[in-house]
């Protein structure tokens, strides 16, 4: 409705020019610089609200998140409040009580910004860089595969690989998830799950 | 509070009130637990209580505040419309082709039930007739008696004209009055649709009469607790529209939430950096008495404020056009 925006636009502007619209027409316009001065003083706050996935379990209940701030300047912006989302046909704006403590879990002290990695024979967990964490993966994946991979089981061909496990998120899309069956099945990984199944 | 649990069926000769149901005979009904599927997509207005109500939050708002006479003439202007709405009873004449304009994704109510009923002139005539200015400013009684001296076709035709959106300039003061009747006429109109039947017209556009919204309101009745509903300026059906999507374009980016919390927390603007627009997002969730026109008149500082961030406003309020 960009149309009627534009028209409603340029009717401000006449209305401007006409000393403040209907409340100068009306006699009334010496009210306008009293409005104008009893707002003066203050800031306006800004507030985001994010649509988001309950991390939780399968249901996937939609969130909103309310933040402070805005992302496009420099200001630092933080989630104020958690809700459920009233439009979102899972849930409509309902939460469990795990769901209803999600803003603790945003804030915990202890939640996992990062990768972390504690090295054999070492008492704490080290902050690591995604490509350190993500070849590391990939090294281990590989060395168990490479030992424990079974192509034949006698003479009928299986190509399994069953000592190693994967699980997926709950909030994922459906391209995802196909992603993640082709990737996880095309190593010939056997344990494979979904929390949203679970 | 939805009920959670069914009754039995009282027996015959017992009491029909709820007090006398044993707690045996309550049975657990696990399909009532919970929350509806969807929400409603309309709620129709209730005149009866529509202006009456609006007259006393504009009553309860006028004291100490800035734009107070101004609240205070709203006040009575809204207590003429409750008045006109409870002593001038009559069957709006409902067009015959309804279900072929909704069938074709139009708004049920077209501009000739304001042209051609004459119920719609009865009702602005009557506003003129019982409205109470007792004190107000030279201008505003200079607009009622231009409006008198006017023919009943020109009266009609700027209700027609303020039903098309196109509020004409140098008649500014006299559409207030006009689009007062305008609202009585057309909250009557909406009230008897069938709820059920309409569907969604446009982003922004009244189901029932095309109108533009006055206000976003986050509601708080059971079946669409914490759901965003869009307050027509012309008929005051409330319909539903999905939360964080802007009212004017449609865009989900870049939708933002501005107040003055030292003002209220309750009164924000939903601000929208795709097409540079806002509206009025009143939390009637928060506070039940926040009327979709009465506070939209109220915060006229956050438009202020709101303005100087280069936003423009998508809603109407016809009797605050600014």
């Amino acid at each position: 409705m960009n149309v009627q925006v534009s028209r409603r636009g340029l009717l401000k502007g006449i209305g401007v020019g006409l000393a403040g619209g209907t409340l100068g027409a009306l006699g009334f316009g010496d009210l306008q610089p009293a409005a104008a001065a009893a707002v003066r003083p203050f800031k306006l706050a800004q507030m985001r609200e994010t649509r988001n996935t309950c991390p939780y379990c399968s249901v996937s209940c939609g969130v909103i998140l309310y933040s402070l701030g805005d992302r496009s300047k420099n200001a630092k912006s933080a989630v104020m409040h958690v809700e459920g989302d009233p439009d979102h046909p899972v849930n409509r704006g309902t939460l469990c009580p795990k769901g209803s403590s999600l803003l603790d879990f945003v804030r915990s002290e202890t939640r996992t910004k990062y990768p972390m990695y504690r090295a054999p024979g070492t008492a704490e967990f080290k902050r690591v860089s995604w490509d350190f964490a993500l070849d590391r993966i990939t090294k281990l994946l590989k060395e168990d595969r490479d030992k424990n991979f079974v192509a034949k089981n006698g003479d009928l061909t299986v190509n399994r690989w069953t000592t190693t496990g994967f699980l997926g998120a709950s909030a994922t899309t459906n391209e995802t998830a196909w992603l993640t069956y082709k990737t996880v099945r095309s190593m010939g990984a056997l344990v494979f799950d979904n929390q949203a199944r679970v | 509070m939805a009920r959670f649990f069914k009754r039995t069926p009282a027996p015959s000769g017992a009491g029909e009130s709820a007090s006398e149901a044993q707690p045996r005979d309550i049975q657990p009904d696990p399909d009532r637990i919970g929350i509806s599927g969807s929400v409603p997509f309309v709620r129709l207005p209730d005149p009866s209580r529509l202006f009456a109500d609006r007259a006393k939050r504009f009553a309860a708002l006028a004291p100490e505040h800035p734009l107070g006479a101004y609240l205070d003439f709203l006040a009575r202007l809204a207590q003429a419309q409750a008045k006109v709405q409870a002593e001038h009873p009559f069957t709006p004449a409902l067009p015959e082709d309804g279900a072929l304009r909704l069938e074709h994704g139009m708004p049920a109510l077209p501009r000739n039930v304001v042209t051609d009923d004459p119920s719609c002139l009865a009702c602005i005539d009557a506003v003129l007739a019982v409205v109470d200015l007792d004190g107000a400013p030279a201008a505003t009684l200079a607009a009622l008696d231009a409006l008198r001296a006017m023919t009943s076709e020109e009266r009609l035709d700027l209700a027609g004209q303020i039903f098309e959106g196109a509020i004409p300039v140098e008649r500014m003061a006299e559409c207030v009055f006009v689009a007062a009747g305008l609202q009585v006429y057309l909250a009557a109109c909406a009230a008897v649709l069938d709820a059920k039947a309409l569907k969604p017209v446009a982003d922004g556009v009244c189901p029932c009469c095309g109108g533009a919204p006055t206000a976003s309101l986050i509601v708080n009745w059971t079946p669409a607790d914490k759901a965003r509903y869009l307050s027509c300026s012309q008929c005051a059906t409330l319909w539903n529209h999905v939360r964080i999507r802007c009212t004017a374009c449609g865009s989900g980016e870049g939708v933002s939430y501005y107040g003055l919390d030292e003002v209220s927390k309750d009164v924000q603007v939903e601000t929208c950096t795709a097409c540079h627009s806002y509206l009025k997002h009143l939390h009637q969730h928060r506070d039940a008495a926040l009327d979709p026109i009465a506070d939209d008149v109220a915060s006229y500082g956050l438009d202020l404020k709101i303005a100087e961030e280069g936003f423009r406003k998508a809603g109407l309020n016809l009797l605050f056009v600014g």
